[in-house]
């Protein structure tokens, strides 16, 4: 039995993946409609859906893979398509077998291949294809039972009023089950899983189909069109799902949901020539075509990892992506000391166009001067023959180490890149260092260099009317190729820790490499232990034992039974990444006290941290709040900012709206967090390691 | 207008001074320190006078803080009090971020008191007495190891409060440079550290977390740096491989120069003392070449005179000529090598607070105690000068005001010029209460 749970699991997920929903409970939901409502239609989904399932099974797909829902969804909507038409018999239960089966096949091609091409999902284009297939050779099979030519009853509804009918009924013609109790189940199924898509499913209809009012100038006709369920898909998909939830995300989802009017009214007049339903082609074309354009033009708030619902969506992209920026590569500062970005991106003087990611770097004084005396020689200039850095790990595929430096004042138009370093970084893209001076190289052509290496020093050659420095990604191996976006690990910016983010120009920034023994003090091991006694204003709660774990993607979190704490040392600091687990887990005040260490705590030292919302949250009241910050970005600031006390001691305010929480944290400069203090306004809790010198002594 | 009336002389026309724009002789005239007049000065805070400059202070920290973080990622600056360990002055350094070398109780509890934290301060010297060595243990103090002894000092600590402690070791060793001060800490060479490790280590109470070497002082090689940088980094790596410790700072000590004239030089400081970039990037390219990319341990600089010389001046005045037996102008100041204990190692910088006319001819300046020893310039050249002529003495900031004697007179003013160009004394003159404070007249003698 144990087996076969994400089996079921997953064919499950396939009937909630159509509404974008990843949860076996309202897949089972829509699939005991189905059967219920009408045995014939989900009978042969289920048959459609187990033959692509058991089919991907013998290709020797994993269940990993299966549970990206969109790969049987569309076999299962091929199925429902074909149940609509069909009644179940022998012959046309091998049809429901074949069709799944090819639909299925469409989907891994098809999927794979506009990744590949335009990095856009496949969505319910293989079912429109599969379908359009399956009714177009149904054509030539008289010996299928076609349902529609026998009448089968409908039931006469209580009286409603059209608009709602006709919204809940479009709702259940994703399923093709026109009828209003199948649509009032599914919204209460979207209702229950997502407050974000249920009023985006209102919107999206509700927008469309008064367009499409205002155009025919029929309010009948308008609401009982069931095609219109397009617009719902569309506002969902656009509106939750693929982007952020937002009121830019929102804005999206009316547009298109707009757009598609015209659209769906054109291909339901040229299929209807063939004989043929509309299907999802309005919502597929449109919602594509959207993303599509989105992604080129650069659009911040895609989604990158889809968690289930829009709001788990928005609260990762609100704490994980907001900490760790994922559609921008991180390099490593590759200066020392403090250094002025002169020229940032799209910068005032050269960085434009192709090349308009690229920083300047050049050294100030306090009179915000670069140089000392008058500035006529070369060794005036406090950025002159300082050590440059690699930012990446990788290899060395350019080396050019021959152009003079170029007196102050003057600049070589000819080679203006002058002396530069191209290193290729595995994760896919060219690090360029230019300027450097000559005769300093300390690399050379194929070299393997990890970042923090010793590259060359500072120079002036090429266009470089002063010694600087000039730091850009690019995307191919020819200097001159177009830059890429990039941000930096950490930095230090007015005695504040920086990290996943650039400086602007103007700014002054200095590296933040970490300091050895911190570095050592959280590096947790698997099957480490930790024993805390954890008061509650002041009195002895329980105690509880801090194990480290590996979760099975390799990340490491700490565990004390209940929940789980993940954690890892990435770049100059310490994160906890995640947190799982019941609210009753000491472990999310850990999360509270500490999302963050930068490896170089020192007195006065400031950080700030954006916390998940569930470490301090109930499910209910996050999920209204999340709801609330989806039209209001602004409306919660639950941001941490962080202090340290000396080289082991922080302290931490926290402010969620009204309420304060202070935080102090004590590590042990063997290993380990000593003491975590938590303060809020009516009670404090306090966790205590207990001393343990065996494991002290034995390190 | 008349012209004073000038003693005919015959001078050696040469012909490079006159081109350059200021003549040599007018360089060697001082009307102010920092905008405020050595007259207005010595008027109101009286003469002899130890003016230092905030703004000197603080520009030659920064200077030197930009110059090493340009070079190496983790630098500290850990101001030598036994340069200077007036109050005010270390309160400068503090704020711009510089930790504490402190060598004896005093000094520790000095820095206390300026409320600098146990884990800012780092505790070398030779001798440090056991109570005090147990106070830096509990505030967290760097503590680097001098002796054998002290690490059974301090193994008895561990004892007592039942952890382990980290410490640093102390490291002589040949870096080429003579003298070598190899009375302080273990010899590298001879393999005395690696068996003190080995003590250490089997004891069980302590950690090398830091290795620690000061070469000397006054160096004028910058290599020696480098040397010194290369061979504590093979010692670390050697003692994490060995004992499974993390070196996390390696301290090159002091010993940087400033630009003072070293008695037993020719040549000018500018042209024998190398700048200090010169170390700079020899420390750093020793260090960037050995260590592992990104997996720095701190680097700590214990810089006194290189920060604070330049910043010193000594107001003196003239008051009483004389012409010695072999014709040379000998004058008398009113300061000595009571307050000049760098006299015995410097020619000091002299200027003249005003242009004098005249030829400048060898002279003798002597200090005001009735010691033969009390010669603060065996041969300057300067004009002639009258009495109440006032003379500013440079560099001084580093060594005298925590050398200086309460000898034969009292020791007299220190004052700030603040960036705003306010003047601050920040240490009143002597007077006979302070002396006499402590002293105790047995009943007989009464």
């Amino acid at each position: 039995m144990k087996e076969l749970r994400p089996i079921i699991n997953s064919v499950l997920n396939s009937y909630s993946g159509i509404l974008f929903l990843a949860r076996p409970a309202a897949g089972l939901a829509i699939l005991l409609f189905s059967v219920l409502i009408s045995p014939n239609l989900g009978l042969s989904a289920l048959v459609c859906v187990s033959s692509a399932y058991l089919f991907a099974r013998i290709l020797g797909l994993k269940e990993d893979f299966l549970r990206l829902d969109f790969y049987i969804y569309n076999p299962l909507l091929v199925g429902l398509s074909i149940g609509y038409f069909f009644k179940i018999d022998p012959l046309s239960l091998l049809f429901l077998v074949l069709m799944g089966i090819f639909t299925f096949l469409l989907t891994y091609g098809l999927s794979s291949a506009f990744w590949y091409y335009f990095r856009l999902p496949v969505l319910s284009l293989p079912f429109v294809v599969g379908s359009l297939i399956a009714a177009l050779a149904s054509y030539r099979y008289s010996n299928l039972f076609v349902k529609s030519l026998y009448k089968f009853p409908t039931f006469s509804y209580f009286s409603l009023p059209l608009w709602l009918e006709g919204f809940l009924r479009s709702l259940g013609a994703i399923f093709f089950m026109p009828q209003v109790m199948v649509g009032l189940g599914l919204f209460l199924v979207i209702l229950f899983s997502s407050r974000i898509m249920a009023l985006l499913s209102v919107l999206g209809y509700a927008t469309g189909t008064m367009i499409a009012y205002f155009f025919t100038g029929s309010f009948q006709e308008a609401f009982s069109n069931l095609n219109h369920f397009n617009f719902i898909l569309i506002a969902l998909a656009l509106g939750g799902v693929f982007l952020i939830p937002s009121p830019k995300s929102y804005l999206m989802a009316l547009v298109a949901s707009a757009i598609a009017v015209p659209l769906t009214e054109a291909s339901q007049v040229f299929w209807e020539k063939f004989g043929l339903p509309a299907f999802a082609l309005p919502f597929n074309l449109t919602t594509l075509l959207v993303l599509y354009a989105l992604g080129l033009s650069g659009y911040r708030k895609l989604t990158l990892y889809y968690r289930g619902t829009p709001e788990k969506t928005l609260d990762h992209y609100l704490t994980l992506e907001k900490r760790f920026p994922a559609r921008t590569w991180e390099v490593d500062l590759p200066v020392s000391g403090r250094w002025l970005v002169w020229q940032g991106p799209d910068g005032k003087f050269t960085h434009k166009g192709p090349w308009r990611y690229a920083i300047d770097f050049v050294i100030t004084d306090e009179a915000g001067r670069t140089y000392a005396g008058e500035g006529l020689r070369l060794e005036d200039y406090y950025a002159y023959h300082k050590p440059v850095f690699s930012p990446v790990t990788g290899r060395v595929v350019e080396v050019v180490d021959s152009l003079p430096d170029e007196p102050p004042g003057s600049a070589n138009k000819d080679y203006p890149w002058g002396n530069h370093v191209i290193i290729y970084d595995p994760r896919g893209f060219y690090a360029v260092l230019a300027h450097l001076s000559p005769g300093t190289l300390k690399v050379k052509k194929g070299d393997w260099v990890v970042k923090g290496a010793l590259i060359g020093l500072c120079g002036s050659s090429g266009y470089s009317p002063e010694p600087h420095l000039h730091l850009h990604l690019q995307s191919g191996p020819e200097i001159g190729s177009p830059t890429l976006p990039f941000v930096f690990s950490a930095y230090l910016k007015n005695g504040e820790f920086h990290d996943f983010s650039l400086p602007a120009e103007g700014e002054t920034v200095e590296p933040a490499p970490p300091e050895r023994r911190l570095k050592q003090t959280l590096n947790f091991l698997l099957g480490q232990e930790f024993e805390y006694d954890f008061f509650k204003n002041e009195e002895f709660k329980e105690r509880f034992i801090l194990r480290v774990e590996m979760a099975p993607d390799g990340t490491f979190y700490f565990t004390e039974g209940k929940g789980k704490l993940y954690f890892a040392q990435r770049g100059s600091a310490f994160y906890f990444l995640n947190f799982e687990g019941p609210r009753t887990s000491p472990l999310r005040y850990f999360f509270l006290a500490a999302p963050k260490i930068p490896l170089l705590l020192k007195e006065g030292l400031s950080w700030e941290d954006y916390l998940p919302l569930e470490v301090s949250l109930g499910p209910l009241k996050k999920g209204l709040y999340l709801f609330i910050l989806s039209f209001w970005p602004s409306f919660l600031k639950f941001k941490a900012r962080y202090q340290a006390l000396n080289r082991f001691d922080f302290k931490g305010e926290i402010t969620f709206n009204d309420e304060k929480i202070k935080t102090t944290v004590r590590l042990a400069p063997g290993k380990g967090f000593t003491e975590i203090k938590i303060e809020k306004v009516n009670e404090n809790l306090s966790f205590r390691r207990r001393t343990n010198h065996e494991q002290e002594s034995s390190l | 207008m008349k012209k004073p009336y000038q003693k005919p002389t015959i001078l050696k026309l040469q012909v490079g001074f006159l081109r350059e724009k200021k003549s040599s002789l007018s360089r060697m005239v001082r009307q102010e320190i920092d905008g405020v007049p050595v007259a207005e000065l010595v008027e109101k805070f009286g003469s002899p006078l130890f003016v230092f400059s905030e703004k000197r202070l603080r520009e030659q920290f920064r200077y030197l803080k930009r110059l090493f973080e340009g070079h190496y990622p983790r630098v500290e600056f850990s101001w030598s009090y036994k340069t200077n360990y007036l109050d005010a002055i270390c309160r400068i350094f503090h704020q711009e971020g510089a930790t504490a070398e402190v060598v004896s109780n005093f000094e520790y509890e000095k820095a206390r008191r300026l409320g600098v934290p146990g884990d800012q301060i780092v505790f070398n010297g030779p001798y440090k007495p056991k109570e005090i060595l147990r106070q830096a243990v509990l505030e967290g103090a760097r503590i680097n190891v001098d002796s054998l002894d002290e690490i059974l000092d301090l193994e008895e600590i561990a004892r007592e409060t039942g952890e382990k402690l980290r410490i640093g070791l102390r490291v002589n060793m040949d870096t080429g440079i003579y003298p070598r001060w190899d009375r302080f800490g273990f010899n590298l060479e001879s393999g005395e550290v690696l068996n003190v490790a080995r003590r250490i280590a089997a004891g069980g109470k302590l950690e090398v977390v830091g290795l620690h070497c000061h070469q000397g002082t006054f160096i004028l090689e910058p290599e020696a740096y480098g040397r010194a940088a290369e061979k504590l980094v093979d010692l670390s790596q050697k003692l994490e491989n060995d004992f499974g410790w993390t070196i996390e700072y390696l301290d090159l000590g002091g010993g940087f120069p400033s630009r003072n004239r070293l008695k037993g030089l020719y040549l000018p400081p500018e042209v024998a003392v190398p700048p200090l970039s010169e170390y700079a990037e020899k420390i750093a390219r020793a260090l960037l070449t050995r260590l592992p990319a990104g997996d720095y341990p701190l680097l700590i600089l214990e810089t006194g005179r290189a920060l604070v010389d330049e910043a010193g001046f000594l107001i003196t005045t003239v008051r009483a000529l004389k012409r010695l037996p072999d014709g040379r102008r000998a004058y008398i100041l009113d300061a000595g090598v009571n307050l000049l204990f760098t006299a015995f190692w410097y020619h000091f910088r002299v200027e003249v607070e005003r242009e004098i006319p005249g030829p400048p001819e060898p002279c003798v300046l002597y200090g005001p105690l009735c010691m033969n020893i009390d010669v603060v310039e065996e041969s300057a050249l300067l004009p002639p000068l009258a009495r109440g002529t006032r003379l500013v003495l440079s560099p001084v900031g580093a060594y005298n005001v925590t050398q200086w004697m309460q000898f034969i007179t009292y020791r007299p003013r220190v004052v700030l010029v603040t960036e705003k160009g306010n003047v601050e004394v920040i240490r009143e003159a002597e007077t006979l209460e302070d002396i006499v404070r402590r002293e105790k007249i047995p009943e007989h003698l009464k």
